[in-house]
């Protein structure tokens, strides 16, 4: 979609068009919903961010003055919403990953082969970056965005955004490091 | 030293594929004399690939939740108690009950007091009942629209599903009159639903389905099998079964809950 295409939607949902809101929601649904997946790990709480945060577009869409893109303003809600999420899940979480790390640790530990654990020790390590190396992480690497973008998201510098991404990601890596062997 | 910090810096971008030619000559030179680095580099790398086995959970939706889902929105916006409670939120329910003493009395006791007061009011809105009629003229207007949307929702199911399960015989012309009388109904009555206040989206339904039923009444008594066949092809194809039937059982709830969706535009 050209800017002007998208400039032409945003003015048209301000005016309370319906159509044009739905154009809006499925165009960037998706996006929407791997972001807030990104940062809460779960289905139903993707789910439920994604929508609250086109809830929040609409309801604030008239402050919407195009300073930045639309997308910009969209996934910085979804990251907003979203670590919010995490924030109110974090007691329940905590006490979750005690019962995983222990269930991890014994048996299996070393035969880590499926893909779908691969995925699990990822997604896990991913959560317990601080929280600014995380929205970088997940921004840049699982959302694809460029490390420019991420910082108007974030609102921070590239230079800030590329630090953060370095660092967590070789954080992660101490996480992730038994999988080396098997990966090769 | 100085060179080492200066060019740790500069390995997310190396890897990247983002500096410029001489930085990234600069940076392989170092890389050659310098072990950490090297194993920083392998380090990234590693991480960086592995996180393509999580890059699109959104894939792992149906393609039904998708059509669905600025639907499911827009419902939201329109009803905002009307939010899809996560199983973890029953969870914490859960635990408040079973560790709170204190709360579930609490609770309790103001269940009960809801309940008495349910009835006192439902004894008062008896005695109220005559004006309360009056009142409610403008209501059955659009009690009789909801009504009569859901009718045709659940019609336009019970043909679409009929024709998608219609045996032809092969080599015979279908016999389709029953099928054809039923569509010219319905499109006689969406068109006179779609002049009424309804909710855009329904409005919208009901034109794509009058679209394809304005074909499919016209098709001649000794149709081919293929022309009654590209009809089904489209109704398949623009997912019409499945959006009837989301359709109808939005106005099912809609009935239930007593909420309609009035107007073409949102509050
Ligand atoms: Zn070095």
């Amino acid at each position: 979609m050209k800017a002007a295409d998208e400039q032409q939607l945003i003015l048209r949902v301000r005016e309370g068009d319906h159509e044009a809101f739905r154009l809006l929601v499925e165009r960037y649904m998706k996006y929407a919903y791997n972001i807030a997946y990104g940062f809460v790990g779960d289905h139903d709480d993707a789910e439920d961010v994604a929508q609250e945060s086109f809830v929040k577009v609409y309801e604030a869409i008239k402050s919407f003055r195009g300073d930045s893109a639309f997308n910009t303003w969209l996934y910085r809600i979804v990251t907003n919403l979203s670590l919010n999420r995490v924030r109110q899940k974090k007691i329940s979480i905590t006490n979750m990953s005690i019962i995983e790390n222990s269930a991890t640790h014994t048996g299996d530990f070393f035969k880590v082969h499926q893909a779908e654990e691969t995925r699990e020790i990822i997604e896990k390590a991913l959560h317990e970056l601080p929280t600014l190396q995380r929205a970088v992480v997940i921004l840049r690497h699982i959302n694809g965005l460029s490390t420019r973008q991420v910082g108007e998201i974030l609102r921070c510098s590239e230079g800030t955004v590329k630090t953060h991404l370095h660092r967590g990601i070789l954080k992660m890596r101490t996480k992730v490091d038994f999988l080396k062997d098997e990966v090769v | 030293m100085i060179r080492h910090k200066k060019i740790q810096i500069q390995l997310y971008d190396y890897l990247q594929n983002a500096l410029s030619g001489d930085d990234k000559i600069i940076v392989e030179d170092h890389l050659r004399s310098c072990e950490i680095c090297k194993r920083t580099v392998v380090g990234l790398k590693d991480v960086i690939e592995k996180f393509q086995c999580l890059t699109n959970p959104a894939e792992e939706r149906s393609t039904e939740y998708w059509n669905n889902f600025a639907l499911t929105v827009e419902r939201r916006i329109l009803n905002p108690q009307n939010k899809s409670i996560s199983p973890n939120l029953i969870d914490q329910l859960y635990s408040l009950f079973v560790l709170n003493k204190k709360t579930t009395i609490a609770l309790s006791t103001a269940m009960v007091l809801m309940l008495v007061i349910g009835l006192w009011y439902m004894n008062k809105e008896q005695l109220l009942k005559v004006p309360q009629q009056q009142a409610s003229v403008q209501n059955q207007d659009t009690a009789l629209v909801e009504k009569r949307i859901g009718n045709y929702f659940r019609r336009s199911k019970t043909l679409l599903v009929g024709l998608a399960n219609l045996e032809l015989e092969h080599g015979r012309s279908p016999d389709l009159n029953t099928e054809q009388s039923v569509s010219r109904e319905l499109i006689d009555e969406s068109r006179d639903l779609r002049q009424q206040p309804i909710d855009i989206r329904s409005a919208e339904l009901m034109r794509d389905m009058e679209n394809v039923l304005v074909t499919f009444s016209k098709i001649p008594p000794q149709t081919t099998q293929i022309e009654f066949d590209n009809i089904r092809r489209r109704i398949y194809r623009d997912n019409l079964l499945f959006k009837i039937r989301m359709a109808e059982s939005a106005y099912d709830e809609e009935s239930q809950s007593r909420q309609p969706i009035q107007n073409n535009r949102m509050p």
